[in-house]
């Protein structure tokens, strides 16, 4: 692979452990994907709308931020 | 008597209201975009921090995969609904190999397409910025052009820089061939030395993006959006002066 980025590769690829675990994954939700992490009171919450219709990022229900029941 | 006349406004009314709440229940509930723009539909696209490519980036970095971007584009140019594609771009650079797969996509897309560089639009970036049928750039952007760099083990022979020298001339040739710089000025840029404090390149203010001929011209969202249903109107006319002709003559 070749980076080609204004940002030095030891910044890009340093300080990692080795792990990319998050719990970060990726779902449907109200027909747009969404990234969601899981919450401590097992609910998901919205972290990143991953669509390009602009619509989607009006839509109440699907601002980071909001759990999904 | 005016009954008669008042119940059929009454009803027109009604149901004028009811296609109104039906459309809201719709983005509501289910996200869709069905209720059309006289001026066109468009879609946004966003690439942001770095382009990820074949290899997952570690989680400091904010990234832009592009198996999400490439069934997204896909998506645009095959439904009916959407007319044009805003692509904004705020981006550090990447996978070139990634980079230059997005820049191809957006290339090769019949549906009218604008860039608008905010921020930065550096590296790979370029490529990205300059593959819509017309891009902008705002006052304060920058782009940043510089030469590739090769991570991991590199034998040290003459064929190594060959090498570079062919993976770079990918870039130079995509830039070249969507924008109105030449070939040899864009190298001239990329090689400049005194500008970077620990590289080869050029740093590229709007302004000059633009009087470089890579970039279209310095504007902002109001601008771009302008543009592309100006595009987006023009595409339609084309299409009804095809059909009004006709439609049998020699193609």
């Amino acid at each position: 692979m070749i980076m080609h980025s204004i940002i030095p590769n030891e910044l890009i690829f340093g300080g990692f452990p080795g792990s990319i675990e998050n719990n970060f994954k990726e779902m449907e939700y109200l027909g747009v994907r969404v990234q969601v992490s899981q919450s401590s009171n097992n609910t998901l919450v919205i972290q990143r709308v991953i669509s390009t219709s602009p619509k989607a990022y009006l839509n109440p229900k699907l601002q980071p931020g909001m759990s999904i029941e | 008597m005016t009954f008669g006349k008042a119940a059929v406004e009454g009803e027109q009314q009604e149901q004028a209201k009811e296609q109104k709440l039906d459309n809201i229940a719709c983005i509501k509930d289910l996200g869709c975009s069905t209720i059309t723009n006289p001026k066109g539909n468009i879609h946004c696209l966003t690439i942001i921090g770095q382009i990820e490519g074949h290899i997952v980036l570690p989680p400091q970095n904010k990234t832009t995969k592009y198996e999400h971007v490439i069934p997204q584009l896909v998506a645009i140019e095959e439904n009916n609904e959407i007319d044009g594609l805003l692509l904004i771009l705020n981006t550090v650079g990447g996978d070139v190999e990634a980079g230059l797969a997005i820049a191809e996509m957006v290339a090769s897309m019949s549906k009218p397409t604008v860039s608008l560089i905010l921020g930065g639009g550096h590296s790979i970036g370029v490529p990205m910025a300059v593959s819509t049928n017309h891009s902008f750039i705002a006052p304060s952007a920058t782009m940043t052009i510089h030469p590739l760099r090769l991570n991991g083990l590199i034998v040290g022979v003459p064929q190594t820089y060959e090498y570079f020298d062919k993976m770079q001339e990918r870039v130079v040739q995509f830039v070249s061939k969507n924008s109105k710089i030449t070939k040899e000025r864009f190298r001239e840029l990329m090689l400049k030395t005194g500008e970077l404090a620990n590289d080869v390149g050029t740093v590229l203010f709007g302004e000059e993006a633009v009087k470089n001929g890579i970039i279209d011209s310095v504007g902002g969202l109001s601008d771009a959006l302008a543009k592309l249903y100006e595009l987006i109107r023009k595409k339609r006319e084309s299409i009804t002066a095809v059909n009004s002709d006709g439609g049998g003559g020699i193609q």
